[in-house]
């Protein structure tokens, strides 16, 4: 089996997120809830990701506008 | 070009308070995580919150005045924060409480310089427009972050501990009879000799023999009524079972509040405060017992985190900077246990009557003495029955100090809550696993008594908790209580309310995995 590249790194950083999503062993009865952190700073994230998003939507859609059109003139200069 | 402009207009006006809420954030996620199954004091956030916005802000000030920006120190002071904040729940999966963790630190302080790399390198052309977006993904996520625990942390403020109501001051109640001063302590996980001796190769018949030689009943064949510290201490102090409780809450409830209400406020307190005692409690460390809400005396070593202080500090690199002066959590529980022992016997002293009550972590883990190699015996046998043979000489050099210090003879309680047994497979063994599970070590000195005529009520080899106040009120106070039946349950630690009774094998649940208390 032929690995793609950054494959290993996203093995790596998934078997990292489940390391941290394992409960960690607690002699208490509160416990700091690592697996918790976890997915609330991803959720958080991603939360804050798609508002950021939405703030430069413009934007976003313009750059990817100029990307294609570039892309598009070099095609053509190719032919 | 108009765009950009528009850009530097709003990088002007993106105020950058993304390091605010990241201070506070992973503060209030460990109380919402925790508070709506264990009530916390929301007073106890005063102080954490107050220590991380005072860093961020010493530190966004200081790195402000060097970047001469703002914003660049915002972002750098965020990652700290974050990174800070993360520390010890990465450490904490490699469960190495007792030593610094020399790789992640390492590993911390690249990520921190590649941060403050990108923060400080030369801006180039159009980066100011950057910066501002940047600055807004940095406040989006940091607000989202703060939002997803607000509905957790609402649920955790709803399930706050009450403040307390005494129902009589020390003032108004008489006290006609010279009543006995009592002392109830508690030792977490203190296992009785027979399993001491057949699973720990730990001996403490010569710490049994002092006590029954000092006048000490030795329950031989006690056993708690509950398999963990909340049920177990709601039932002791309120000399009454937990059915009706588990009926009222529900028995998939993980909520152990009704329970930290029953020892926070507890019928013995209440009788005994309404005939003029004054209440003595020992910092615990524990939630349920770290601060007795109706005690009239707290003591507390200096600088005492409470359960929910400490676990939030291991979760930061606060941690590591602890172990590395020696204060780490266990370093902090020795010194608690320690100051409970030391202070034990002056606790009472010019406060007759008094009632003091002492909750000792330990020799419940993590094992805080060192403790001799032995060959042939394991390393949680040996590391367990030093604990238990150690704190025997602490206890009984306490005892004998009560003792010769009390103008009368008190009243001395000194039991365990639970034993150590975990964790409990249900299968054919279940039933011998659960029996030492509530197999406790239980001892009480009790003094003659000259308040009743009538013979006094005994205690018997096989008694449980339930009725050691049944026994004492009722011989030293005007009052008859009658014995309960002595019956154990077990329960998991999140369905405490789902109770198994240990002597009904038919109850059990079919064979499963582990059933860790």
């Amino acid at each position: 089996m032929k690995f793609a590249p950054g494959r290993p790194a996203r093995v790596l950083l998934l078997l990292t997120l489940l390391l941290l999503a394992l409960p960690s062993i607690a002699h208490a009865y509160l416990d700091p809830g690592t697996g918790s952190y976890v997915v609330q700073l991803l959720i958080g994230t991603l939360l804050g990701g798609l508002f950021a998003l939405g703030v430069f939507w413009r934007r976003v859609v313009a750059s990817f506008k100029r990307l294609f059109k570039r892309g598009s003139k070099n095609d053509g200069s190719q032919r | 070009m108009n765009e950009e402009r528009t850009n530097q207009e709003r990088g002007r006006r993106a105020l950058p308070f993304h390091p605010v809420l990241l201070a506070v954030a992973p503060i209030l996620f460990v109380y919402a995580h925790n508070g709506a199954r264990t009530p916390i004091d929301p007073r106890e956030l005063l102080l954490p919150i107050a220590l991380s916005l005072s860093v961020t802000a010493v530190l966004w000030t200081a790195l402000g005045l060097l970047f001469r920006s703002a914003t660049r120190a915002a972002s750098v002071v965020s990652l700290f924060l974050v990174l800070s904040f993360s520390y010890g729940h990465v450490a904490g999966s490699y469960e190495s409480a007792a030593y610094a963790d020399a790789e992640l630190l390492l590993c911390w302080a690249v990520l921190m310089g590649v941060g403050i790399w990108l923060a400080v390198r030369r801006p180039r052309r159009g980066a100011r427009g950057s910066l501002f977006g940047f600055t807004v993904l940095l406040n989006s996520i940091a607000v989202g972050i703060l939002a997803v625990n607000l509905v957790t942390g609402v649920q955790a403020f709803a399930n706050r501990p009450p403040r307390t109501e005494r129902t009589s001051g020390r003032g108004g109640s008489v006290t006609s009879v010279d009543y006995p001063d009592i002392y109830y302590i508690i030792t977490d996980s203190y296992d009785r000799s027979d399993v001491l001796k057949s699973r720990y190769q730990t001996d403490n018949s010569a710490f049994l023999d002092e006590l029954r030689r000092l006048g000490f009943f030795i329950g031989d064949q006690a056993r708690s009524n509950y398999a963990s510290t909340y049920p177990s201490l709601a039932s002791s102090l309120n000399f009454t079972y937990l059915d009706s409780v588990a009926e009222a809450v529900g028995t998939e409830s993980d909520n152990v509040g009704p329970l930290l209400r029953m020892i926070q406020n507890s019928r013995l307190v209440d009788f005994l405060r309404r005939r003029g005692y004054t209440i003595v409690s020992f910092a615990s460390g524990f939630a349920g017992t770290d601060h007795l809400a109706d005690a009239d005396v707290h003591l507390a070593p200096r600088w005492s985190l409470s359960e929910f202080q400490g676990i939030l500090m291991n979760t930061t690199l606060l941690r590591d900077v602890l172990i590395l002066m020696h204060a780490s959590s266990a370093d902090r529980i020795r010194n608690r246990v320690l100051y409970t022992l030391r202070n034990l016997p002056n606790a009472g002293l010019g406060r007759h009557p008094v009632f003091v009550f002492a909750h000792i972590l330990s020799p419940h883990r993590p094992f805080i003495f060192r403790v001799l190699q032995r060959p042939g015996v394991s390393r949680h046998a040996l590391g367990y029955g030093g604990q238990v043979t150690y704190l025997s000489t602490l206890l009984e050099d306490d005892v004998r100090r009560i003792l010769a210090q009390s103008s009368r003879p008190p009243v001395i309680v000194i039991q365990a809550d639970h034993a150590l047994k975990e964790p409990i497979y249900w299968g054919d063994s279940a039933r011998s696993q659960l029996l030492e599970r509530h197999a406790i070590f239980y001892a009480v000195y009790l003094p003659p008594s000259n308040a009743r005529p009538q013979p006094p009520v005994e205690l018997y080899d096989s008694i449980s908790p339930v009725n050691t106040f049944r026994v004492i009120l009722s011989r030293y106070f005007d009052t008859t209580m009658a014995l309960l039946p002595d019956r154990s349950y077990y329960s998991l630690l999140n369905h405490p309310y789902h109770l198994y009774d240990v002597d009904r094998p038919e109850s059990y649940p079919v064979r499963g995995g582990p059933a860790e208390p």
